[in-house]
C-alpha cells in the first residue's frame, strides 16, 4: 500500500488557522471580570429567572417567574412585609375598614407617580379594575377581584355598566373599595398582581381598554409605578429593568439595573458557578447534597406558600372508599421520600396548606400509621392487599416526580400489599388526564396567589374547576364558606383546621411535602428578603463585596 | 441547469403543502391546547381566548385561513407570548441559530477533513487510528454529555469561556465545537474513506509516475474527488445543524430557533410550532439542491438530470 508521507498542504493550513483563531479567542475574549463581579462594581442584580416569561402585562401574567418581574415594575395598594409577611403599605400610604369590614378607604401617596412623571390617582385604579374585568381582555385571574361588590357580575356581561362596581374615587387619592361581605385576607388580596394599577393612556394609545395582547408593555412604550422600569425584553437571553428615578422610595432603591435569565436549573447553576449569576433558583436536586455540605455559605432555602400532594380520582373504586384512600395516606413514608429526593431540604406534609401566612402555622392531622392502614385496608374489603387492582399513578415528565411516584409505589406494595404502575406523560397530556377525571391517582402541586389558607382549601371546594378529583363534602363547603367571612381570628383558626382536618382524612388529596425555594445567592448579595409567594419588594437590596 | 433548478423549486411546493397540511392537523391531535394550564380558567374566559385567536371557527376555515395568510408571508400571532407574532420570534432567534449552524459546519468542515487528511497520511499507523477512533468517540458521545463536559473542563476548571449566553465571540467556541464535533467525525472517516478509493485510481499513479511531489498529487488530485462523499453528506449535515441544535441551545442557553420550536411543541403554540415547521422544510429542500448543485459542478461524470 502506498503511503503519503507528506500530508496535504491545504488540510494542514486550515487546521493550523483554525487553532490560531481558538487560541484568539481564548486569549482575547476570554472574560477578564466576570458579570458577579462587573455587577457588584456597578449595582447590577443578575440572577436567573428560570424560565422564559411569556408576557408582563400585570393583569394577564399567569406564573410565578412573571411575577417576579412584573413585582419590580409595577406596586399595588399594599405590598408584603419581607419581616412578617403581613400586608404593608405600598402605593396606599394607609387605610380605613368600615365597623363591618366591607368598606376599604385607601389613601394613595401624593409622592406617587408613573414612570413618565404622571401623578398616580385613584382613577388610575379604577380603570384598572375595569380593564382587568372587561371579559374581552380574557383575563385568566379576573376572579382574584370577585371579592369586590359587582365585580364578577361585570366579568360574567351580567352588567356592562362599571358604576355598578363597589370601586369609587372619592378624590384623587381616595379609593374606596366595597366588598359584597367581609374579606379577612383582603389586604393581602390586594398586593396579588391582578389588583396593580396600569397607566390608562399608553394602555389607550395602543388599543382599546380591553384589548388582548397589545404593546403597550413592550420596553419603548413602557410605562409602570414601581421601582424599576423595563428597558429591554429579549426573549430567551435576557429582560433588564433599570431603576426607576421617578418612584417615591427610589432612596431605598440601591440597585440600578437587575438583569433576569431565563436559564434552565442545570444551566443556571453551572453559570452561577462559572461567576455569571449573583442568584439563581432553583438547585437542580441532584445538586443539593453537594451544596448543603460544601458551600453552605452560597445556599439558601426560604419558605414557599405550595404543598406536593398526590390528587385521587374518588370516581373509581375502590378509591371512591374514603378508607382505601387514607390507607394509601398513612402508609407513606414522607420523611423517606423527602430525604431521598431533596436530601432533607424539605419538610415532610402531615396537612394540606403550607406554612407562610401569617397568623397560621401547619399542625399535623394526619401520621404514619401502618398498622391503622392495614386495618382500613381490611375493613374496606381488602385484606393485605387482596383483590386489590392494579391502579396507576400519572405524573408528568420529571425525574423528581419519578423519583416520588417511584417510593409510594415501593411503600404502598411493601406495607399493604397493593401494586401500582407508574405512568409518565408529558404536561399538556397530564392536564388533559387531570382535568378529565382520567387517572387513579396523579401527582399535583399548588402555589398558593396570596397568603391565606383559604388560598389552598378553597380549591378543594366541591365542583370547583381546580379540584379535579371528583371530591365534594358539604360539610365541606359550608367550612369554606364560613372561613371566607368570618373575621373573628380565633374562630377563623378554628374553621380552618377543622376544614383541613376533614379533607386529609377524607382523603381526596395526600399531601406529601411543603415546597421551599432552595437557591444559590452569591453572598455579595444583602438584604435579599424573599417573599413565600414570590413577592419581592427589592427596597434595600444591594450587592457589596465587605460587609 | 435553470431548467434543472425550476423543475426541482416546482418539485418542492406539493413537498411543502404537504408538509404544511399534515403538521397543521397533527398539531391539533395531540391533547391539550395553547391555553391549557393548571389552575382553571373559566369557561367564559377560554371561549374568548379561543376567539380572539380565530380557535373557535371550524378547524378547516383555520386551515384555510392558515394557508391564506400563509401566502401572504404572515405566519400569525403567538398564542404562547400574547404581544409577539410569529414572524418576530423567528426574526429574533433564526439568526442566532443560523450563526450558531456556520460555525459548528466551520467546526465540522475543519477538524473533519483535516482528521480524515491526517489518517491518509500513513494508513494504519497511529497518524490513522488516533483520529480515527476519536471519530468513533464523537460519533458515540451525545452533544447533551460533550456538551457539559466541555464546559466542566474549558469554563469551570480552566475559566476560559463562559459556561452560557450568546454574548462574546468566545461564547461562540464550545458549542460550536460542541455541534461541530459529531458531525466532524462522519465527514472526517467520510473524507479518509473517500480519499483511500481515489489514490489506489490510475490517474494518482499517473500523476505521481510523472514526478510530481506528493503534496500536490494529494492536494490537486486527490483532494477534489476525496472528498465528494463528504459533500454528499454536507446536505442533510447543514440541515441537522442549523435544525437539530435544540441540545446545544439548551446546554449553552443560545437564544436560538431549536429552543423555542421544541418549547412550542410542549406550549401546544401551533402557529409558532406551523411556522418554524415551514422554515426548517424550506432550509431543507433548498440546502439538498444546493448540494445536488455542488456535486456536479465538482464532479463532471454527473449530470443535471
Amino acid at each position: 500500500m502506498t503511503s503519503y508521507c507528506h500530508p496535504s498542504a491545504t488540510a494542514s493550513r486550515a487546521s493550523a488557522a483554525f487553532c490560531l483563531c481558538l487560541f484568539a479567542v481564548v486569549a482575547g475574549c476570554g472574560p477578564s471580570e466576570s458579570p458577579v463581579e462587573s455587577g457588584i462594581r456597578e449595582q447590577i442584580l443578575h440572577i436567573n429567572n428560570a424560565t422564559d416569561i411569556q408576557n408582563l402585562d400585570p393583569h394577564t401574567v399567569t406564573g410565578l417567574p412573571e411575577f417576579h418581574i412584573v413585582s419590580a415594575l409595577f406596586e399595588g395598594l399594599t405590598g408584603i412585609d419581607p419581616e412578617d409577611m403581613s400586608p404593608a403599605p405600598a402605593a396606599a400610604r394607609d387605610w380605613e375598614v368600615s365597623e363591618d369590614g366591607t368598606v376599604y378607604t385607601f389613601h394613595l401617596r401624593e409622592d406617587a407617580v408613573w414612570s413618565n412623571g404622571d401623578p398616580l390617582t385613584a382613577g388610575d385604579f379604577l380603570f384598572s379594575f375595569e380593564r382587568i374585568l372587561s371579559p374581552g381582555l380574557a383575563s385568566q385571574y379576573a376572579y382574584m377581584l370577585y371579592p369586590m361588590r359587582g365585580a364578577r357580575a361585570f366579568h360574567q356581561e351580567e352588567t356592562a355598566d362599571f358604576t355598578d362596581v363597589g370601586a369609587r374615587a372619592t378624590d384623587d387619592h381616595t379609593l374606596e373599595i366595597t366588598l359584597d361581605h367581609p374579606v379577612p385576607y383582603f389586604l393581602s388580596l390586594v398586593s396579588h398582581n391582578t389588583w396593580y394599577p396600569v397607566h390608562p393612556d399608553t394602555i389607550l394609545a395602543h388599543g382599546e381598554i380591553d384589548q388582548p395582547g397589545t404593546r403597550w408593555i413592550r420596553p419603548e412604550n413602557f410605562v409602570g409605578n414601581g421601582p424599576f422600569t423595563l428597558e429591554r425584553w429579549a426573549t430567551g437571553r435576557k429582560i433588564e429593568v433599570e431603576r426607576n428615578p421617578f418612584y417615591w422610595d427610589a432612596g431605598r432603591i440601591h440597585l440600578n439595573e437587575i438583569h433576569f435569565y431565563p436559564l434552565e436549573p442545570q444551566v443556571g447553576e453551572r453559570a452561577f458557578r462559572a461567576g455569571q449569576l449573583h442568584l439563581t433558583d432553583p438547585v437542580p436536586s441532584e445538586r443539593i447534597a453537594y451544596y448543603r455540605n460544601v458551600r453552605p455559605e452560597v445556599f439558601m432555602t426560604d419558605d414557599f406558600f405550595g404543598t406536593y400532594y398526590f390528587r385521587i380520582n374518588v370516581t373509581v373504586p375502590p378509591l371512591d372508599d374514603p378508607r382505601v384512600r387514607l390507607a394509601l395516606s398513612l402508609a407513606l413514608d414522607r420523611e423517606m421520600i423527602v430525604d431521598n429526593v431533596y436530601g432533607g431540604e424539605r419538610p415532610a406534609a402531615y396537612s394540606f396548606v403550607p406554612p407562610g401566612a401569617p397568623g397560621y402555622a401547619p399542625e399535623p392531622v394526619v401520621e404514619r400509621n401502618l398498622d391503622r392502614g392495614r386495618e382500613l385496608l381490611a375493613e374496606a374489603g381488602y385484606p393485605g392487599g387482596e383483590g386489590f387492582p392494579v391502579l396507576r399513578i400519572l405524573y408528568n415528565t420529571s425525574e423528581e416526580h419519578s423519583a416520588i411516584a417511584q417510593l409510594a409505589q415501593e411503600m404502598w406494595r411493601r406495607h399493604l400489599g397493593i401494586t401500582l404502575s407508574l405512568e409518565n406523560t408529558e404536561w399538556q397530556v397530564y392536564l388533559d388526564r387531570t382535568n378529565r377525571l382520567e387517572y387513579d391517582i396523579a401527582r399535583s402541586g399548588w402555589i398558593g396567589d396570596y397568603l391565606d389558607p383559604y388560598n389552598f382549601l378553597n380549591t378543594m371546594a366541591g365542583g370547583g374547576g381546580n379540584n379535579r378529583t371528583g371530591w365534594a363534602h358539604s360539610e365541606y363547603d359550608a367550612l369554606l364558606d364560613e372561613i371566607a367571612r368570618t373575621r373573628d381570628t380565633n374562630v377563623r383558626l378554628q374553621r380552618i383546621r377543622e376544614a383541613e382536618t376533614l379533607l386529609v382524612e377524607e382523603a381526596p388529596v395526600v399531601p406529601i411535602f411543603f415546597y421551599n425555594r432552595m437557591y444559590l445567592k452569591h453572598p455579595a448579595l444583602r438584604n435579599w428578603r424573599p417573599t413565600p409567594i414570590g413577592y419581592r419588594s427589592y427596597k434595600d437590596v444591594r450587592l457589596s463585596a465587605q460587609d | 441547469m435553470p431548467a434543472y433548478i425550476t423543475r426541482r423549486f416546482l418539485e418542492a411546493v406539493p413537498v411543502l403543502f404537504l408538509v404544511i397540511t399534515v403538521c397543521f392537523f397533527l398539531l391539533r391531535l395531540a391533547p391539550g391546547g395553547p391555553f391549557s394550564h393548571e389552575v382553571e380558567i373559566p369557561a367564559a374566559t377560554l371561549e374568548r381566548m379561543e376567539a380572539h385567536y380565530g380557535l373557535d371557527r371550524p378547524l378547516f376555515l383555520q386551515y384555510t385561513g392558515y394557508l391564506g395568510s400563509l401566502l401572504k408571508g404572515d405566519l400569525g400571532p403567538s398564542y404562547h407570548y400574547p404581544t409577539r407574532t410569529v414572524n418576530e420570534i423567528i426574526r429574533d432567534h433564526l439568526p442566532v441559530s443560523l450563526e450558531l449552524g456556520v460555525w459548528g459546519l466551520l467546526a465540522a468542515l475543519l477538524i473533519g477533513i483535516g482528521a480524515g487528511i491526517t489518517s491518509m497520511i500513513r494508513p494504519d499507523s497511529w497518524l490513522d487510528s488516533i483520529p480515527m477512533g476519536a471519530a468513533m468517540i464523537g460519533i458515540c458521545l451525545p452533544t447533551f454529555v460533550l456538551g457539559p463536559l466541555l464546559v466542566l473542563v474549558f469554563s469551570l476548571w480552566l475559566g476560559w469561556f463562559n459556561a452560557t449566553g450568546w454574548n462574546t465571540a468566545g461564547d461562540r467556541v464550545l458549542p460550536a465545537l460542541t455541534l461541530g464535533l459529531f458531525y466532524a467525525a462522519y465527514i472526517a472517516r467520510l473524507t479518509r474513506g473517500g480519499m483511500r478509493e481515489v489514490v489506489r485510481q490510475d490517474f494518482i499513479r499517473t500523476a505521481l509516475a510523472k514526478g510530481l511531489p506528493r503534496s500536490v498529487v494529494l492536494a490537486k488530485h486527490a483532494l477534489r474527488p476525496g472528498i465528494l462523499p463528504a459533500l454528499a453528506f454536507l446536505g442533510p449535515a447543514a440541515a441537522g445543524l442549523l435544525t437539530g441544535s435544540f441540545v446545544v441551545e439548551t446546554v449553552f442557553h443560545i437564544p436560538g430557533l431549536g429552543r423555542e420550536f421544541v418549547n412550542a411543541a410542549f406550549n401546544r403554540d401551533y402557529t409558532l410550532v406551523l411556522g418554524v415547521v415551514v422554515l426548517f422544510a424550506v432550509m431543507i429542500l433548498l440546502f439538498n439542491l444546493l448540494v445536488d448543485i455542488a456535486q456536479v459542478l465538482l464532479n463532471p461524470r454527473q449530470r443535471f438530470e
